[in-house]
């Protein structure tokens, strides 16, 4: 079996994606659908509802009460902030080690989450307003590198001394030395998932958003700012490190200043403290 | 060794022989490492930001945020603890750069400036700095000897002399 091949047979072998989470999506985009509804679909995944109730608690999403239970944590968090916590729920379970990237479970996990909190301040500065498709591409925007850990791993050595010799990123020496890289893979993924358009290109264009037909498509962007501000700040940190190619212009193209992205920084630090709960649904590997 | 770890955004001083305070995740962050050899009294501060004239408010909340703010926290809890100020050396690692035209460049290199500005101000000598480049780092600094490490990008550990 050739690398692409393999590549590709190991993406199919990926499980399906909780039905329950594209359940949940579609009754909140559908104005006609109850909370008793909601409530049932989510109760089908016990996995889900216990990250749920748990994450719920958190300051992040602010409830004035105390949920024990999915029907008040559904009632309480309104329907975009529902659409949050179930992609968070459900999707922490794809988050395992990479050895490729030499990233822990965990710490794969917190740069999703980090990174889908700052897509979200940066919108919500640039745009007033974030909704929750951006904060899944975002959350997902690595997920490629899941099954191309493997593959990186055996080409390890050749991958360094392409960044190393030649100063290219690691995506791009991922690239000559596989033929794929994990962006593009993490868009065939949630393709296999059934993910809406937007958010697949969101993911295959993070690292390159100015390769993007449409330029101005706002979420690959928002997701590349975001990623390299995780990555400025430490939060989620592996083999590719730091050399990753900043495409020019990001920040005007969204209308926003310096000065907007470093208060945006400092924001993060607050709500990723306000977020630990959802941090800490991937539990750190015992030593 | 109890291993102390000191968080972004957030500094920790200690007078306990026994500690070793760590940092890992330095991107374009810095560490700011202070040590008085005749007290044995050693801190670190881990900010992300140069100037808190941004963000007054956050720079209340976090103040370890900003270099600003951070290093005359970090100078100020070392004496408190009974460290001299003339005795204290410092020793500065981070601000490294994501390639291409991103946008850590400024932050990174402010980051810098701003300690070294900083520690100038206090007369305090920069004895070692691990800056720059596009690789993350940890360091980590033991309190009975000051001996203070840098985590190289091949994964080896370094002293900072």
């Amino acid at each position: 079996m050739n690398l692409d091949s393999a590549i590709r047979h190991s993406m199919n072998r990926l499980p399906a994606f909780p039905a329950t989470i594209h359940r949940v999506t579609g009754l909140i985009n559908n104005p006609d659908s109850s909370l008793t509804e909601l409530v049932e679909v989510v109760r089908l995944d016990q996995s889900i509802t216990a990250n749920i109730l748990r994450m719920c608690n958190s300051a992040y999403f602010g409830l004035r009460h105390k949920v024990d239970n999915v029907h008040d944590a559904i009632m309480y968090l309104g329907r975009q902030n529902v659409v949050r916590a179930v992609m968070a729920a459900g999707t922490s379970r794809y988050f395992k080690s990479t050895p490729g990237y030499e990233t822990e479970a965990r710490e794969l996990w917190e740069h999703a989450v980090g990174t889908a909190l700052l897509a979200q301040i940066l919108a919500e500065r640039a745009f007033r307003h974030a909704d929750a498709s951006l904060f899944t591409a975002a959350l997902l925007h690595d997920i490629g590198k899941i099954v191309l850990g493997e593959f990186v791993k055996d080409k390890y050595a050749e991958i360094k001394k392409i960044v190393a010799e030649q100063s290219r990123s690691f995506l791009e020496a991922e690239e000559k030395a596989l033929g794929m890289n994990h962006a593009t893979l993490g868009g065939m993924i949630a393709a296999q998932w059934k993910f809406p358009e937007e958010i697949r290109v969101a993911i295959a264009f993070h690292h390159r958003p100015d390769r993007l037909q449409d330029k101005t498509d706002r979420m690959s962007w928002l997701v590349h700012l975001a990623d390299q501000g995780c990555l400025m700040l430490g939060i989620g940190r592996g083999a590719d490190g730091l050399a990753y190619d900043g495409v020019d212009g990001a920040l005007g193209l969204l209308g926003l200043t310096p000065q907007d992205y470093e208060e945006s920084l400092a924001r993060l630090v607050k709500e990723m403290d306000n977020a630990r709960e959802m941090v800490g649904i991937v539990q750190a590997a015992p030593n | 060794m109890p291993q102390i770890l000191v968080k972004l955004a957030d500094f920790t001083v200690s007078n306990d022989p026994q500690d070793q305070l760590v940092v890992y995740g330095l991107g374009s962050t810095a560490a700011v490492m202070l040590y008085d050899r005749e007290a044995a009294i050693g801190g670190i501060a881990h900010f992300m930001l140069p100037d808190s004239a941004s963000d007054p408010q956050r720079a209340r909340e976090y103040p370890a945020m900003f270099a600003d703010v951070a290093i005359p926290l970090l100078v100020e809890t070392c004496t408190q603890k009974g460290a001299r100020r003339e005795s204290l050396t410092a020793r500065l690692a981070g601000g490294a750069i994501l390639m291409g035209q991103g946008i850590s460049r400024s932050i990174s290199e402010g980051n810098i400036a701003a300690a070294r500005r900083i520690l100038g101000k206090f007369a305090i000598p920069l004895t070692a700095e691990d800056t720059g480049g596009s690789h993350n780092r940890a360091v980590r600094m033991d309190i009975s000897t000051g001996k203070t490490l840098v985590k190289r990008p091949d994964g080896g550990w370094e002293e900072m002399a």
